[in-house]
């Protein structure tokens, strides 16, 4: 009995030891994670801000004082500049570990040490784009005196002395999942980050699907489907005109298929396999950012005021960190910051705020080249001379450190070369010849008025292009989309020939025919992603695809409003108007009186009923409204029987016109774009819009029930969701109904996970306000009363002020959460 | 209860000191070292206690709760069960180690003083 008890006991023993020792399939090692003084459990006393700690970090010259305010957010008071991003770091890194590790891995292509081969497209991708070898670039090529360079040095030596110091308790519960442990950072890490944006912010999808159309209806109406230039132009410079410009001049038909485009590929086959993925995205024109400014001549308070969401996808944690730097005398800056730069992207100090939205512009060509070996190219050929390829080998290792793909990237003067259905396409790329974008951060957050400010990002700042929207104390607004715009000898929406210098990049674009404005006579102005520059005033290829509807809204709201309060700007934020609702809504019920009294057409008693539908519907965006599913219903079956023209074979995505090309369409009723080719009989446009709406009548009621009840509800069909950077759905925020939708100012997309990732309103009087909210919270740690405490916030649309302390003794303790004090150390 | 007591407070110890790997030494010792019927079980009580105690000093700060369901919900069980796993897993490793380490004890106490 004894030995049997013994037995079972060094059984029961060897097992224990062995599972909490070794991890078991996707489960941790159970001894670690489950023990409760350093374990999982530990996270929980983990969750609190630091009081009042003390902790060395390395390269710091004096003192750090750090104090928590009550929303979580540091305000870090330093002696200069660099303690300042030292100690950046180290409160990012207390507060965002898992997610700096994630990121850098992400951006650096080496997510298969996480993920395992699964995780390998993802990785190839970011190396083939060339990313991780441009941000070598910049370390290489950026001397030790740059402030970006010692900027990012600070940075790192702040993360790595917070991993240095952290207790067990506090290893973030990724990484315990993993049974992994944070690697040291390193300034590359940055760089890499940074490029990572670029490649986010990228925008080439409308020259593939304009190829995709020239194969089917020929180049001419693709050229008009698929324009350089928005037929809707209220533009972010302004011009003058005081209101949106439509082009209701007739698309041309159809013609014949383009034989140069077929050759080309069907639709996309020249792109790289995952930009054609992301390009196929549905969702891309919901994609939207959002900035305006008023002076005081049209603010309620007589102060310049402020306001920036920009799009990004959601996740938890979120992409940005606020924080406060305060350096007496030299920098005041609070603001978001992404983790893993070491600056403050979107903020304000004592007289400037700035906010930005993404340009959009065509800065991405691609070359067809001649090489001397198609497997193995050495050499390329450009004006009849043989010029050297640089091959680079990329390893791709797995969890365990093991490799587990090898590849060799290859490299013309122009970057990095995919091989793509038997061609050899090099990219040539702003983003891989930029590097110093976080030195205008960090100049700019010095600036004393707006035209300091654009100044500062002009002098460094080059991809991606940002629409930089600034306003000051003075009450002087400017925007200016700065970045670096290549003057093409032809413009880049289809693959040029490499074996002709011709084609190469000439020069950039001078600074004053960048997309600006300074103090415009209509007194405010406003980017959402529309275009930039109205293509009547200037003579230049931009390239990109813009998006007006959004414009249109704010611009609306703005005229309309001489007396702009705070309140006017947060509730501009997330307005659930739809200037793409109220232009098409009116077509859609003529059509259906027209229709009717034809006595022709579809089920008339069906159409009667949903005209009335359509009638009530208030063009309201909200998660209680009944009437916006009929309406975005009714505009995909429009679109859909509109460019049959277009459809694809084999099951292949179709591409589609935007919503503003189709607006053109509205104004030429009898065009031959209308007529259903399914059909014996020749539509026109009352025929079809009615039709549609039978149609998606029809559907609804299939699909949600009767009409008008709760079924009909937005929010039944439209969600907000919030993963998690491991896509953890317990971690996550999923389902969540939030107003907006097409066209309004607060769009949520690609499966409810792209949004609004920062809400921020400033008042610039004698002393500077500002509100601010994003989706998620400052901690990354799950247990935090702080990791989607702002959750609720955003959905209402509602922001907190901020608290901007000149001194750490004006944070009264009623307003501290926590406070730590980062000293000298080796 | 003494008894009990101290093996707690030095599985706690040794926990905070060392890892999960403290459960095991303690309970190693104190199996060679109690001399009475149903040792092993009164440590493997000791390593719940001790664990339990450790849980609730992680509680105190009210953030566990939070935790204990993100936990749950990420290894896809009940909050319970994982509590219970958790302390399951010391009680476990504690009584087997105790049961070997009485066996050493026996063993020790069995061999005879070398002339």
């Amino acid at each position: 009995m004894r030995v049997l008890r013994l037995l079972g006991a060094v059984l029961v023993l060897g097992a224990g030891l062995f599972i909490g020792a070794r991890p078991i399939g996707p489960a941790p090692a159970l001894g670690a994670f489950l023990e409760p003084a350093h374990g999982v459990w530990a996270l929980a006393r983990a969750a609190a801000s630091p009081a009042g700690l003390d902790a060395s970090v390395a390269g710091l010259r004096e003192p750090v004082e750090v104090v928590y305010d009550d929303r979580a957010v540091p305000h870090i008071f330093a002696r200069s500049e660099e303690d300042a991003y030292r100690a950046l770091g180290y409160v990012v890194a207390r507060d965002r570990l898992f997610q700096l590790y994630a990121q850098t891995l992400a951006a650096s292509g080496r997510l298969t040490e996480i993920g395992g081969a699964q995780a390998l497209p993802l990785d190839r991708e970011m190396r083939q784009l060339g990313l991780t070898r441009a941000a070598e670039g910049i370390a290489a090529r950026l001397g030790d005196t740059s402030v970006t360079v010692r900027m990012a040095r600070a940075y790192a030596d702040g993360v790595n002395a917070y991993i240095a110091r952290m207790p067990a308790a506090e290893l973030p519960l990724e990484f315990r999942l993993l049974g992994r442990r944070p690697p040291k950072w390193e300034p590359i890490d940055s760089y890499f980050l940074q490029n990572r944006m670029g490649w986010t912010l990228a925008n080439i999808a409308n020259e593939r699907d304009r190829v995709g159309a020239a194969a089917k209806v020929g180049a001419a109406a693709a050229n008009a489907l698929f324009p350089d230039d928005s037929p809707i132009v209220e533009p972010i410079q302004p011009n003058g005109q005081g209101t949106p410009r439509f082009d209701t001049s007739p698309l041309p038909p159809p013609g014949a298929p383009d034989s140069a485009s077929m050759l080309l590929g069907a639709t996309d086959a020249w792109l790289p396999s995952r930009r054609r993925a992301r390009a196929d995205d549905e969702d891309a024109p919901w994609r939207a950012s959002n900035n305006w400014a008023v002076m005081p001549k049209r603010s309620a308070t007589g102060h310049a005021l402020l306001a920036g969401d920009p799009h990004l996808d959601l996740t938890l944690p979120s992409i940005w960190y606020e924080a406060h730097l305060v350096v007496p005398g030299r920098l005041d800056v609070y603001g978001a910051t992404i983790p893993g730069l070491p600056a403050v992207v979107l903020g304000f100090n004592r007289d400037v705020a700035w906010t930005f939205t993404n340009t959009g512009a065509d800065v991405m060509d691609y070359y067809v080249e001649e090489v001397d070996d198609d497997r193995h190219p050495t050499r390329h050929r450009v004006d009849g001379a043989w010029r050297p390829i640089e091959p680079r080998v990329e390893v791709y290792r797995g969890q365990k450190g093991q490799t587990i793909a090898v590849d060799t990237v290859y490299y013309t003067f122009r970057g990095p070369m995919q091989r793509v259905r038997g061609r050899w396409l090099s990219l040539r790329w702003t983003v891989l010849d930029a590097g110093r974008e976080a030195a205008g951060f960090i100049e700019g957050a010095r600036a004393r008025t707006a035209a300091e400010f654009e100044d500062a990002m002009a002098r460094t700042y080059r991809a991606p292009a940002q629409n930089m929207l600034a306003a000051d104390r003075a009450g002087h607004i400017a925007i200016r989309s700065t970045g670096r715009y290549p003057i093409r000898a032809r413009n880049g929406s289809v693959p040029l020939d490499g074996t002709s210098s011709a084609n190469d990049w000439k020069s950039d674009l001078p600074l004053e025919r960048w997309p600006q404005a300074f103090d415009p006579a209509q007194g405010y102005l406003a980017s959402a992603n529309q275009q930039p520059v109205d293509p009547r005033a200037v003579d230049f290829w931009f390239g990109g695809s813009y998006d007006p509807w959004r414009a249109l809204r704010i611009n609306a709201l703005l005229r309309a409003d001489s007396a702009v309060t705070v309140d006017d700007m947060r509730r501009f934020q997330t307005d659930p108007g739809s200037a793409r609702a109220d232009l098409y809504v009116p077509y859609f019920l003529n059509a259906a009186l027209r229709v009717a009294s034809r006595g022709t057409g579809p089920n008339r008693v069906v159409l009667a009923e949903a005209g009335r539908l359509l009638n009530r519907w208030d063009r309201r965006y909200t998660a209680s409204n009944t009437g916006a599913v009929l309406f975005e219903s009714a505009m995909r079956e429009a679109a859909m029987e509109t460019w049959d023209e277009l459809a694809s074979e084999n099951g292949a995505r179709r591409v589609t016109p935007s919503s503003a090309v189709f607006a053109r369409l509205m104004h030429d009723s009898a065009s031959a774009w209308w007529d259903d080719r399914s059909t014996p009989q020749v539509e026109d446009r009352d025929a079809i819009l009615a039709s549609s709406l039978v149609s998606a009548f029809l559907a609804t009621r299939q699909r949600l029930g009767t009409p008008g009840d709760s079924g009909w509800r937005w929010s039944n069909v439209h969600h907000v969701n919030i993963p998690h950077l491991l896509r953890i759905p317990a971690l996550s925020a999923l389902g969540m109904p939030i107003d907006g939708g097409p066209g309004t100012l607060s769009p949520i997309a690609i499966g409810g996970s792209n949004g609004p990732s920062w809400r921020m309103v400033v008042e610039l009087g004698p002393t500077v306000h500002a509100w601010t909210t994003y989706p998620g919270g400052q901690s990354g740690n799950p247990a935090s009363p702080r990791y989607k405490d702002r959750i609720p916030q955003w959905l209402a649309g509602t922001l907190e002020a901020v608290h901007v302390p000149m001194r750490a003794s004006e944070l009264p303790p009623s307003q501290r959460s926590g406070s730590l004090t980062l000293l000298p150390g080796r | 209860m003494l008894a009990l007591l101290a093996t707690a407070i030095a599985m706690a110890s040794l926990t905070w000191l060392l890892g999960w790997w403290g459960i095991v030494i303690a309970a190693l010792v104190a199996g060679t070292l109690l001399r009475r019927r149903g040792a092993p079980w009164l440590v493997a009580l000791s390593a719940i206690v001790a664990w339990g105690a450790l849980l609730a000093v992680d509680s105190f700060g009210g953030r566990f709760a939070a935790l204990a369901t993100s936990i749950a919900g990420v290894m896809r069980v009940p909050v319970p069960a994982l509590l219970i796993v958790t302390l399951l897993f010391g009680a476990l490793l504690a009584w087997s180690a105790a049961v070997v380490g009485d066996e050493i004890g026996r063993r020790v106490r069995s061999t005879p003083p070398s002339a």
